[in-house]
């Protein structure tokens, strides 16, 4: 697995919001996004994965251009902003029903996955009962339950306990050494030293420092 | 994309407003049945009535009948719109969409939007007519009493040689109309920050176009009376308004569905 930014560019009525992005990331890794609010970190995700549309530059995945040949990469899970599902249904039946476009997993593989990112015990509860960290732990589930190639996950860790966050760190080392690509964007830079084998700092729209760890 | 339709179709047969929608309208419906047909004697007039003049549909002379075509509007968009203002201001949208592309999301979404509006606005009156149709008899109408579409209006001829046919396509009609105004208020979902009023504003439009008939004096451009099969309509610049109408809701759903950006 392998993502290309080549250039990317979007702007809205005369504001530049990402200016000029290349970025080369490779599978087995885990990347992070460090930023302050409004940097561009969120809208750099949404290129990734194609929910945006550059005004400039292409994003390749695998060598195929989304928005050319694709419009999104066929193995993505992607968390960004507030995770939403359905307020009537249960954590399960809202992963059912996504799980079921693909038909990829098994109701086994939903469950075990909520269990991983601790949420096997909220059995009957509706969606509109959550707290807001059992809603973000939900949206991280969907993120990952197809066991995807390439991972985005926007503020990855908000509403979650110290726990919650660990298990979340250790779920996501998992997945990297498995191979997949993952990218998490966060304004906490001691989060993402913790996490990232390598980080970009992102300032008004562009790549102002890359650092190793 | 199977599973996307399944889906979709479950949802909104499974919505709560679907099925207040359907408890409204058939209430109405069920209503007229019991006032205007079930406890009416049959042959009181001169002339024994019949299913075409009696059902729902066949006039705004009767308190259901006028405020059915008044609701109309709310009857197509609150089965399901209610339901896609929060998919898409809670970013389920997103989820979705990653896991197909655009345009199958967006004809899928589409589609059973038009269904539930279309479900909306005609299963009421179909129930209606067969309701009428178990307590009055499936005769022709007759073109000397007053209810019925004038001689003028487009297809009034098709009303009184296959009265069946007429109904069934005005049902259509109607079917489409209420598609288009659920796709109408799905589009403005995406732009208004509070859900009564993406749910309400087509409500008000349509108000507004019947204050402007009455002052006018004409049902050109009142849609709570042409869209009535036993009025008809009157002129062809109805159709030309619906069409128009509909042309630039569903260019406009097709151009934002393809530069939607989450």
């Amino acid at each position: 697995m392998y993502l290309k930014l080549n250039h990317i560019t979007k702007v809205i009525k005369g504001n530049v919001l990402l200016d000029g992005v290349d970025l080369e990331l490779s599978g087995g890794r885990i990347y992070g996004l460090q930023g302050k609010n409004g940097s561009g970190k969120t809208l750099l995700l949404k290129a990734m994965c194609g929910l945006l549309i550059p005004s400039e530059g292409t994003v390749e995945v695998d060598g195929v251009v989304l928005g050319k040949e694709m419009d999104f990469p066929k193995d993505v899970g992607v968390l960004i902003e507030n995770p939403g599902f359905i307020a009537g249904y249960t954590a399960f039946k809202n992963l059912k029903v996504l799980a079921d476009i693909r038909k990829k997993i098994s109701n086994e593989e939903i469950l075990s996955i909520l269990d991983e990112v601790g949420l096997g015990d909220c059995g009957k509860k509706k969606y509109r009962n959550f707290s807001l960290g059992m809603k973000q732990k939900l949206g991280i589930a969907a993120a990952l339950m197809e066991n995807p190639k390439l991972i985005l996950l926007d503020e990855p860790t908000n509403a979650l306990d110290e726990k919650s966050v660990r298990d979340l760190r250790s779920i996501l080392e998992r997945r990297r050494e498995e191979g997949a690509l993952i990218v998490v964007a966060s304004h906490d830079k001691e989060e993402l030293e913790l996490l990232a084998d390598q980080i970009f700092v992102i300032e008004k729209g562009k790549i102002i420092e890359t650092r190793k760890q | 994309m199977k599973s996307l339709w399944k889906n979709e179709l479950n949802r909104m047969l499974g919505e709560k407003d679907f099925r207040i929608t359907m408890v409204l309208g058939c209430g109405v419906a069920v209503w007229h049945f019991v006032q205007h047909v079930y406890h009416a004697e049959m042959f009181a007039l001169e002339v024994p009535e019949n299913v075409y003049v009696c059902w729902m549909g066949a006039s705004a002379y009767r308190m259901q009948s006028y405020w059915y075509y008044m609701i109309f509007p709310l009857l197509a968009v609150l089965p399901y719109v209610g339901s896609w203002y929060e998919d898409y201001h809670s970013g389920y949208v997103k989820s979705v969409l990653l896991r197909c592309d655009r345009r199958s999301y967006f004809m899928v979404k589409g589609v059973v939007m038009f269904l539930s509006g279309g479900l909306g606005v005609t299963v009421p009156l179909l129930l209606n007519f067969l309701l009428t149709a178990t307590r009055r008899p499936l005769l022709y109408p007759d073109p000397f009493i007053a209810i019925g579409p004038q001689s003028y209006c487009i297809g009034s001829e098709l009303y009184y040689t296959h009265p069946m046919l007429y109904t069934l396509l005005y049902l259509m009609f109607d079917f489409v109309a209420g598609g288009l105004i659920a796709i109408g208020a799905m589009l403005l979902c995406t732009r208004v920050n509070y859900k009564f009023v993406a749910l309400i504003l087509p409500y008000g439009i349509f108000y507004l176009l019947n204050c402007l008939g009455t002052v006018l004096g004409t049902n050109i451009f009142a849609p709570n009376f042409f869209l009535i099969p036993g009025i008809g309509i009157e002129n062809v610049c109805s159709l030309v308004m619906v069409t128009l109408f509909g042309a630039l809701i569903l260019l406009t759903y097709v151009r934002r569905g393809s530069v939607y950006e989450g």
